[in-house]
């Protein structure tokens, strides 16, 4: 960087990095305080700027930013959408495998009874089997 | 990586360009017409927007392009609407500094001029005026500095300082 005392001043005033002995030096060169007041009323008269554009800017601006929004949205809100079921539907079968895993399948009971039957020993079977 | 939304750069960067390219023509209604020029490009272009490159200076490299397509198709204008622009719109106390801010900002080289007005009024960073004028970082930094000088020059140190409150100048 230059270490010529006004550039180090300019880099200073917009908030660019300068090396803290530049500034110092640059502080105590003659006129440092008459140009630093300059830029400063510089900045001043430029900031007094408080134009803006008509309303018809933001009309013209509003129609081309919404058919655009009108165009463009669809497709990609459905994108976004399969997206966001596919990514469930992966954690919840995820979400599955990994309980099968690590608990198996549960305890597994056997069905309620909805009829009884009853044998009768040497009626309806016999002992030592089929004969 | 999704692009830019065209409302949000709309909202959040179109004053900076207006005032902008007041600036660099002197013309409202100018002005006016190349910010809309500038966010049409904007909204034509947002899917090639590349993300290594910063919003503000993608936006003001827009600017700089629409205005300079502009004076390439129509001789430049005068000064004299300009400066009229500039003091109806400056505050009573500032009007003197106003005119002839603008009179020496008509008078600077159009690199130096753009430089410091996207740092000024735009607020960007020396890369990003870089970025947005196809320099370096350094060479922003000098024409800034250089039309800092040659607008001190035309004003005249106690001229410019004479305008300015105690208040102001603690700021």
């Amino acid at each position: 960087m230059s270490q010529d005392p006004l550039v180090v001043l300019s880099a200073f005033m917009d908030g660019e990095p300068v090396a803290p002995d530049a500034l110092a030096a640059a502080l105590l060169a003659p006129g440092a305080r008459e140009a630093l007041l300059d830029f400063a009323a510089l900045r001043a008269g430029l900031a007094g700027d408080d134009s803006r554009p008509s309303p018809a800017l933001h009309r013209a601006m509003d129609k081309v930013l919404s058919r655009r929004r009108g165009h463009g949205w669809p497709v990609w809100r459905l994108l976004q959408s399969a997206a966001a079921v596919v990514v469930l539907a992966l954690a919840v079968l995820g979400a599955m495998s990994l309980r099968t895993h690590f608990y198996g399948r549960g305890p597994e009971e056997p069905p309620q009874a909805t009829r009884i039957i009853q044998f009768t020993p040497g009626v309806d079977w016999h002992e030592g089997g089929p004969q | 990586m999704s692009p830019p939304d065209a409302a949000r750069l709309f909202d959040q960067h179109h004053l900076a360009v207006f005032r902008f390219l007041r600036r660099m023509t002197g013309s409202l209604s100018l002005a006016e017409d190349l910010t809309q020029e500038v966010f049409l490009r904007v909204v034509r272009s947002i899917d090639s927007y590349e993300e290594r490159s910063r919003e503000t200076s993608w936006i003001f490299r827009i600017a700089r392009n629409v205005l300079a397509d502009r004076l390439r198709s129509q001789a430049r204008t005068p000064v004299d609407a300009p400066v009229h622009d500039a003091v109806a719109l400056a505050r009573p106390a500032v009007q003197p500094l106003a005119t002839a801010l603008d009179q020496a900002l008509s008078r600077l080289p159009d690199e130096e001029r753009e430089a410091f007005l996207m740092r000024e009024v735009g607020g960007l960073g020396y890369r990003e005026i870089a970025e947005a004028c196809g320099a370096t970082a350094d060479a922003a930094r000098m024409r800034i500095y250089r039309a800092r000088l040659a607008l001190r020059e035309a004003l005249g140190p106690s001229r410019s300082v004479a305008v300015m409150t105690p208040r102001e100048v603690s700021k």
